[in-house]
């Protein structure tokens, strides 16, 4: 319940976004939810950060967005991952993952 | 596709919104549902689930710039508070929107103008691939080409569709209905309409048959001459008319107002040109022109037609050596020239003055208003408004403003461009000066003008935004706030700032002003001149002698000779006279070059110009011109080896410096003759000079020489002839009808025109002077308004604001006076400065008034005098008024209501 994990990229976090909707439609909510598990606790997500993030998505068309029921029954917005949306989480996480390597290796240079 | 989606997110906005708010709340619910499973209490429990969701505000404002560029959004924030803000300070708003309309709008009249007269593509398909070829010599005068030089460039020149030639002519027509007619015409190759791509909508067009030599005899009307002298009947196309002394047929009729090369109203094919010389290539008389073809640029055109000269130049060096070929577009050569220029480019500078005059009334409106919103900015300011952000409304008012007083600005110029076209036809009529207007000109609102017209408004925003803006930007959000926005540093500043404002205005008036008085002063100089001519009773009207049958220089004097007789016998005309030129005669055939016998003289270039009239007997009888000194010209003075002259005083003071001229020699030479065709003449007589404005100055001088016709070299076949009436009284049509019997006795088939008596042609050699005279007093009038007005708002806003000043010392003893003397001393400040600045401007600028009406005098001290006066009385009552006002305060009652 801490505040936003600060100093996080716009991109890195549009890529963890569509990372956790390869495995299927989730709302706000349930993705906030996801990063916070899934990292163990170590990024957590607030809605300043996470809705604009959102609309990059939906005005990129890499998610498409519809209404829907929760498992609680309360109407909420559904994000799905779109063809281009998939192509782009493959191109980001291969760049993302070069870029990683390469500040280590500076990191860990003599 | 992005754009798209863009468009789609700002069309379903509020959807957006709605759905960004349920998707919070839903978050904020089941944070609070997992919260409140772990154990949380119910109020503390939705608490931290908004803690933990974060800022709502941030995260839709954050998701709405991902849409909407920020930038977009926040000038349409400022342009709906902008428009808020006008609609409700409404007294401001109209006062703002109806200064800048007028000066918009007559700004945009002037270029609707301009752009109609000067920039304007030709009514043809595809004009701009037309061009004009001509010949340039080593001096670099332009001219027009041979007929052999044509025929080798058609021939050769690969880089046009096709090259057409021209000649202009006078086309006499006679028999049929009515006397005969003069029609100016022009004599074309066959493929001159086609290549501009107009067709006759009558008949049929000419073709390559047609221009044979020897082929039958065709002529084309054009839809002008078809209504006016054949009615608009259609069965003319087939019929005959005799034109020139010959019989044509009728092949068609042109669409209305093509008239192609100038004013042409007929046509016939260019083999049919009588007097063209096919042959010698130093005979330049053809005007050619052509249309590129596909693809070929201009330059290439040229280097085309370079290399094709070049060629008959070592081909023919006698006639062509150094002669070159200039190609230009065939908007170009349409190009009025210089005189139209200077004119509308002055009226273009009167009327910006105007725009800068009412700029500057609403700046300092926005100034006044500013103070009355400095709290306003100044909070604003203080929550954290940026410096910038706070200039940008307020630039975002003044152009909505702009753009509103544009839409004002745009039906006024209609109204007006079409008022001061109107004027411009006076000058078809050829007014000295005149500025010649294209054919198919007509005044309309086409894609440049409505440019211009955004140019005009932008420019307006941001001249009236730049000074306001400025005393925003140096305010001191604290200061304001702490004063109450009553007085102190920033409504100080801005008053400055508005003083400043308003001495600019009062110079611009004062060059405005000043250059109406002068104008108008020049036109009622010429209006109450002394004429020297007595104009009652005198009728003049012009013949044309064409060729063939007048090419011999005998068969044009025996004509001449012949009609004087005739003249002298008719009883109601007290008097005639026949002359290549007269007085207020806007023929202008330029001037001769002059040599005087026994003094060194610059001979060529160097030779002074003086203007020339050969006369018939009794010329100065019949017109009332004295002569001064010696005799006036006797039969004798034309006869070979006898001939005299007669000078005018202006040529005496000039050439012989007041001494006796009587029994000297002089000679005149011209473009038209050798040196030893031109005799010597002995001076006989010097006639009385007419005053400025009568004479058409073509050669730029004053000096003129009468010689006798008998005695001209070169004898001019387009003649005056000049009538006085017996009877003062019996007007136009009597002595035209007259004259046309005369004239009809000797050639059925010459026409008489240009009928018009003297005193008709003074009044039009005024118009120019009147027209300008009454355009500029009506923008100085306008700006003398719009200065005063502003200066009256500005005391009266003064008088408002320092109310309480006025009663703190009307408290303490100040008598109203005073008071007044408080407010009207910044203005008598004001007024001086403005007056020195605009009577420097004023000088300054004399010489470009000169420029369009001739006898402006810039430092004419009563018309300076007059316009400071005005300016001073007309200021001061507009300050004196309002401060009136300010004696009047009750000190109790407004330092009570503080």
């Amino acid at each position: 319940m801490g505040h936003d994990t600060p100093d996080l990229l716009p991109g890195t976090l549009d890529l963890l976004i569509l990372r956790s909707l390869r495995a299927g439609a989730m709302h706000g909510y349930g993705l906030a939810q996801q990063i916070r598990v899934h990292s163990d606790e170590g990024l957590q997500v607030g809605g300043s950060s996470l809705y604009p993030a959102l609309q990059r998505l939906l005005l990129n068309g890499w998610v498409k967005a519809e209404w829907g029921t929760s498992e609680n029954n309360r109407k909420a917005r559904f994000y799905t991952l779109t063809a281009a949306g998939k192509k782009r989480l493959a191109s980001e996480v291969e760049e993302f993952d070069r870029i990683i390597l390469a500040i280590h290796k500076v990191l860990r240079a003599t | 596709m992005r754009l798209l989606r863009r468009l789609w997110f700002v069309i379903t906005r509020r959807q957006q919104d709605d759905d960004l708010a349920a998707e919070l709340e839903f978050h904020r619910q089941m944070k609070a549902d997992e919260l409140r499973a772990s154990g949380q209490r119910e109020p503390d429990a939705r608490v931290a689930a908004q803690r933990a969701l974060g800022n709502d505000v941030l995260a839709r404002e954050r998701s709405r710039e991902v849409w909407i560029w920020p930038w977009l959004q926040d000038i349409t924030q400022d342009v709906k508070f902008g428009a808020r803000m006008l609609a409700r300070d409404r007294r401001f708003t109209f006062a703002a929107v109806i200064a800048l309309g007028l000066g918009i709008g007559i700004n945009n009249s002037v270029f609707t103008i301009m752009n109609t007269a000067l920039l304007r593509e030709l009514p043809f398909e595809d004009a701009h691939r037309l061009v004009e070829a001509r010949i340039v010599d080593a001096r670099g005068r332009e001219g027009q080409v041979s007929y052999a030089d044509f025929l080798d460039w058609s021939a050769s020149a690969t880089s046009f569709e096709g090259l057409m030639a021209d000649v202009g002519t006078t086309m006499n027509v006679s028999g049929g209905n009515g006397s005969a007619e003069r029609f100016r015409g022009a004599y074309v190759t066959a493929n001159t309409f086609r290549l501009l791509r107009v067709a006759p909508f009558l008949g049929r067009d000419f073709v390559a048959d047609d221009d044979r030599p020897g082929a039958p005899a065709v002529i084309m009307l054009a839809y002008d001459a078809w209504q006016s002298r054949y009615g608009g009947e259609p069965s003319i196309v087939g019929q005959t008319i005799r034109v020139n002394s010959e019989t044509a047929t009728v092949i068609g009729v042109m669409p209305r107002g093509v008239t192609y090369p100038a004013v042409a109203q007929m046509w016939r094919p260019l083999s049919s040109a009588t007097n063209l010389n096919r042959t010698e290539r130093a005979a330049r008389t053809v005007g050619v022109s052509g249309r590129l073809a596909p693809g070929v640029s201009m330059a290439r055109a040229q280097a085309d037609l370079d290399a094709i000269a070049a060629q008959i130049a070592q081909a023919h060096p006698a006639a062509n050596k150094e002669l070159r070929v200039r190609v230009m577009s065939l908007h170009e050569s349409y190009s009025p020239g210089d005189v139209a220029w200077r004119v509308l480019g002055t009226l273009m500078g009167a009327v910006t003055f105007v725009l800068l005059i009412a700029c500057a009334n609403v700046a300092s409106l926005l100034l006044a208003r500013s103070t009355h919103r400095s709290r306003e900015m100044a909070i604003r300011s203080s929550l954290g408004a940026s410096r910038w952000r706070i200039i940008r409304q307020l630039l975002i008012e003044c152009l909505l403003v702009s753009v509103l007083a544009a839409a004002v600005g745009l039906s006024l110029s209609r109204f007006l461009a079409s008022i001061m076209s109107n004027a411009f036809n006076i000058f078809d009529a050829g007014a000295p000066g005149s500025v010649v207007r294209p054919f198919w000109a007509d005044i309309s609102v086409d894609t440049l003008t409505l440019t211009f017209l955004g140019a005009l408004c932008l420019f307006a925003s941001i001249a009236v935004g730049l000074v306001p803006s400025w005393h925003l930007s140096r305010t001191n959000a604290n200061d304001v706030l702490k004063d109450g926005g009553r007085g102190g540093g920033a409504t100080r500043r801005a008053r400055r700032m508005s003083g400043v404002l308003l001495v600019g205005q009062l110079a611009l008036t004062v060059i405005l002003l000043g250059s109406a008085g002068l104008m108008v002063r020049a036109y009622v100089e010429a209006q109450y001149a002394d004429l020297v001519l007595d104009t009652r009773g005198v009728v003049t009207m012009r013949i044309v002698l064409p060729v063939p049958k007048y090419a011999a220089v005998e068969r044009q004097r025996q004509f001449i000779a012949e009609l004087d007789q005739r003249l002298t016998a008719v009883p109601s005309f007290s008097s005639a006279t026949i002359g290549s030129d007269i007085p207020l005669h806007p023929l202008g055939f330029g001037g001769r070059s002059l040599t005087l016998d026994g003094r060194p003289w610059p001979t060529g270039e160097d030779a002074p110009e003086v203007q020339f009239t050969s006369v018939g007997p009794r010329y100065f009888e019949t017109l009332g011109i004295a002569v001064v000194r010696g005799r006036a010209f006797t039969p004798f003075d034309g006869l070979r080896g006898q001939e005299g002259a007669i000078v005018n005083e202006r040529f005496v003071a000039q050439y012989f410096a007041g001494a006796d001229p009587i029994g000297q020699r002089i000679k005149m030479t011209g473009p038209a003759f050798t040196a030893d065709q031109a005799p010597w003449m002995t001076v006989v007589g010097v006639a009385q000079g007419l005053p400025n404005f009568i004479v058409n100055n073509a050669a730029g001088t004053d000096a003129m020489v009468y010689l006798p016709i008998g005695a001209d070299p070169a004898p001019q076949r387009a003649l005056s002839i000049v009538v006085r009436a017996a009877d003062a009284a019996s007007g136009k049509a009597a002595a035209a009808a007259a004259l046309r019997t005369e004239v009809g006795a000797l050639d059925p088939d010459l026409p008489v025109f240009g009928i018009q008596t003297l005193e008709e042609a003074v009044a039009t050699s005024r118009v120019p002077r009147r027209i300008f005279g009454s355009w500029f007093l009506t923008i100085a009038i306008a700006a003398l308004i719009l200065s005063t007005v502003g200066l009256y708002a500005l005391t009266a806003h003064g008088v408002a604001q320092r109310s309480h000043e006025i009663g703190v010392r009307m408290a303490l003893g100040a008598r109203s006076q005073q008071v007044i003397w408080m407010f009207v001393r910044r203005t008598v400040v004001q007024l001086t400065s403005g007056l020195a600045l605009g009577l420097a401007g004023l000088i300054a600028l004399g010489r470009l008034l000169m420029a369009i009406v001739r006898d402006v005098r810039p430092g004419d001290p009563l018309t300076l005098t007059v316009v400071t006066l005005l300016l001073v009385s007309v200021a001061l009552v507009a300050s004196i008024w309002p401060a009136r006002r300010a004696a009047r305060v009750d000190p109790a009652t407004v330092l009570r209501g503080d």
